[in-house]
């Protein structure tokens, strides 16, 4: 009941032109970067981030929610008629996709990914609506050891589930939370790794990192690539899908629903990770695996769902808990503090405006999301054909104005260039900075709450395994890293096997 | 790419190491009272142990007829970060309209070999489009030369 009040009083929130307003530029936005290859919503968050410094906080954050959801959405167009993803949560929608597409079926592939986004965006807004509060409730009872304990696990899970090496995942957790450390020492006022120089003692700002990591290192990488795509320019007849095909894939939407909004809720976890665990489950529930690969509506229907659901479910560990559990979150996060709004259990008390107001906010730009991708395909296409030579420059020149009228500094400029090199080489050696800012953001959380723990327990570690909630944690975490460490020892013993065998 | 492996490695190494003895110079205090440092220094440890873990299978693995080789269009990479360079050094000076002149007008022309007319006729729009933008969200970009207009 309390929610359906809260929801109410969210609605009455977010149906004022204003933030109506807001809600659609966010979904339109988050469209066209889902549609346009090489960029995705992390840096587009971070881009749009100085902008929204001089609306209301509600508002900042139900266009900045729009994006990330929205990304969701377009990125299938782009996988289905260029086999291009247009934001890494649509990877897998390319294989049956693009398939689908070439055989003259892009319409209904469209529309099922449409439908089966907005089916799942609804399942997962549920979710949060009727979740998040209980939870909220829940953690209003963590203190420091809880907190410490959960922003560990959540950086541990960042690490295994964002990277394909746990030890590259990790290297990225410590690089950022060690950036976090440059500036004054939260405890005892000292300036650390700053010498001297006045910007850096401020400690470094989120906007720079992160457009330097997403924005600028994405421009770099792609001066190498030729971005020319094949399109299917064919036109689209019928933009639906036949009773055949909706009974092929509703389940998979179904499942992909769900599933998405539970690893979206884990740190880490996020729309990536769902779509790729959805078309696995699909293709091994399925009676015809064989179709998969050559343009199966499941394939398209399940990650679709799940992705949608997943970047909702994402926003539960953020409004509850204060944790961002992926670097688009993370954005958001910086965004909540910018604005002088702590996320958090008190955020429903003491904030109940943000709270339901971006909760009411989704159900409706979740609608426009549906008008936008379905009706509005067309339009989508013609974006496509914009030559990316014209879209680079211009992202390059967002970046640098939105760097800079985050502190009016040069310096920041120079952070985000230097930042933007470095990410270059990240990519180029497959390691992926999205857990380095999901670090960086929780680095100041981690590190007071670490130092307020040993306090309070005169430096005996063992207070984070005297209390029930931080225990269980750290128990989960130590079972993880056990589990890694025998895989890695399995893997090792299993080659030198064969090394023995071969020689 | 073992090369650029080995040398993120070594550099993350490094750091790491870095990382340690400025954390000891800033004072780590002891566990009940933990200092500037302390943080630091384990972060500092934790890099160095997972940089190890990193780097000895890269340099157990020889090096089959692997040929190190940088990327093709490398150069246009650097150019790139040189122009970003050129137009920050120059933005306080020569204020934000020339500066992003300078900015698209190379770019354009060196990066995605464009014609000068069409570079110019791009350039003249994001000149527009940063006034414009500059105006909107009253961003105080330097003015620099430009500071009489």
């Amino acid at each position: 009941m309390e929610q359906l009040t809260g929801l109410f009083y969210g609605f009455s929130i977010a149906l004022t032109w204003q933030n109506l307003t807001y809600c659609l530029l966010g979904t339109l936005v988050g469209t066209l970067v889902g549609v346009l290859p090489g960029l995705g919503p992390a840096a587009t968050v971070a881009l749009l981030l100085p902008i929204t410094f001089k609306l209301p906080p509600v508002s900042a954050i139900i266009m900045l929610a729009g994006i990330f959801y929205g990304a969701m959405y377009g990125g299938s167009t782009t996988s289905i008629l260029l086999n291009i993803p247009g934001e890494a949560a649509s990877v897998v929608t390319c294989i049956d996709g693009y398939q689908m597409a070439l055989q003259g079926r892009a319409g209904p592939a469209l529309a099922i990914a449409a439908i089966g986004s907005f089916i799942a965006g609804t399942i997962g807004i549920i979710g949060l609506n009727f979740l998040a509060p209980p939870l909220a409730e829940f953690a209003v009872q963590f203190g420091p050891p809880e907190y410490f304990a959960l922003t560990l696990f959540g950086l541990f899970l960042a690490a295994y589930l964002a990277s394909s090496s746990m030890v590259k995942g990790l290297m990225m957790v410590v690089l950022g939370l060690m950036l976090d450390e440059i500036g004054i020492d939260p405890i005892m006022g000292v300036a650390r790794f700053s010498y001297g120089v006045l910007p850096l003692q401020e400690g470094l700002d989120f906007v720079p990192l992160a457009m330097g990591l997403f924005g600028i290192a994405e421009i770099l990488i792609n001066t190498e690539r030729a971005m020319k795509t094949q399109l299917v320019t064919e036109r689209i007849d019928r933009l639906f899908f036949t009773l055949r095909d909706w009974t092929e894939a509703k389940w998979a939407t179904l499942r992909g629903s769900v599933l998405g909004f539970f690893v979206g809720i884990l740190p880490g976890g996020g729309a990536v990770i769902a779509s790729l665990i959805s078309y696995a489950v699909e293709k091994r529930v399925s009676r015809n695996p064989e179709k998969f690969g050559k343009g199966a509506i499941e394939g398209v229907a399940g990650p679709e769902a799940a992705n949608n659901s997943a970047a909702t479910g994402s926003f539960i560990p953020l409004l509850t808990l204060g944790i961002p559990g992926n670097a688009t979150i993370a954005m958001i996060f910086a965004a909540l503090l910018i604005h002088g709004v702590q996320p958090g259990p008190y955020l429903i008390r003491e904030n109940p405006e943000i709270f339901w107001g971006v909760i009411a906010s989704m159900y409706i730009g979740n609608g426009f999301l549906l008008v936008l991708n379905l009706p509005l395909v067309g339009m989508w296409v013609q974006v496509l054909r914009v030559p990316y030579f014209i879209l680079a420059p211009f992202i390059l020149l967002l970046c640098i104005v939105g760097v800079y009228s985050t502190r009016n500094n040069i310096f920041d400029i120079w952070v985000m260039i230097f930042f933007g090199g470095v990410g270059y080489f990240f990519r180029k050696l497959e390691f992926e900075p999205g857990p380095l800012i999901l670090a960086f953001v929780l680095g100041a959380i981690s590190e007071r709450t670490f130092r307020q723990s040993l306090l309070m327990s005169k430096g005996s570690p063992w207070i984070f395994f005297s209390r029930p909630i931080s225990c269980a944690l750290m128990v989960m975490l130590l079972a993880l890293v056990a589990l890694q460490v025998f895989f890695m020892v399995k893997r090792k013993t299993k080659s030198l096997d064969q090394f023995r065998g071969a020689g | 790419m073992r090369k650029g492996r080995v040398f993120a490695g070594g550099i993350l190494l490094a750091l790491g190491i870095f990382i340690c003895q400025q954390a000891i110079q800033l004072s780590l205090g002891q566990a009940s009272r933990p200092g500037p440092g302390f943080v630091p220094f384990g972060l500092g440890s934790i890099l160095i142990l997972l940089s190890l873990l990193y780097l000895v299978p890269i340099l157990q693995t020889a090096e089959r007829g692997e040929t190190s080789r940088v990327p093709s269009k490398f150069h246009r990479t650097l150019l790139a970060v040189g122009i970003l360079c050129l137009f920050n050094g120059v933005l306080t000076g020569l204020g934000y309209l020339i500066s992003t002149f300078l900015l698209f007008i190379l770019w354009l022309m060196l990066i995605e070999r464009k014609k000068w007319q069409l570079s110019l006729g791009l350039t003249c729009l994001a000149l527009v489009f940063v006034y414009v933008f500059n105006l909107l969200f009253s961003v105080q970009l330097p003015k620099g030369l430009l500071m009489a207009f």
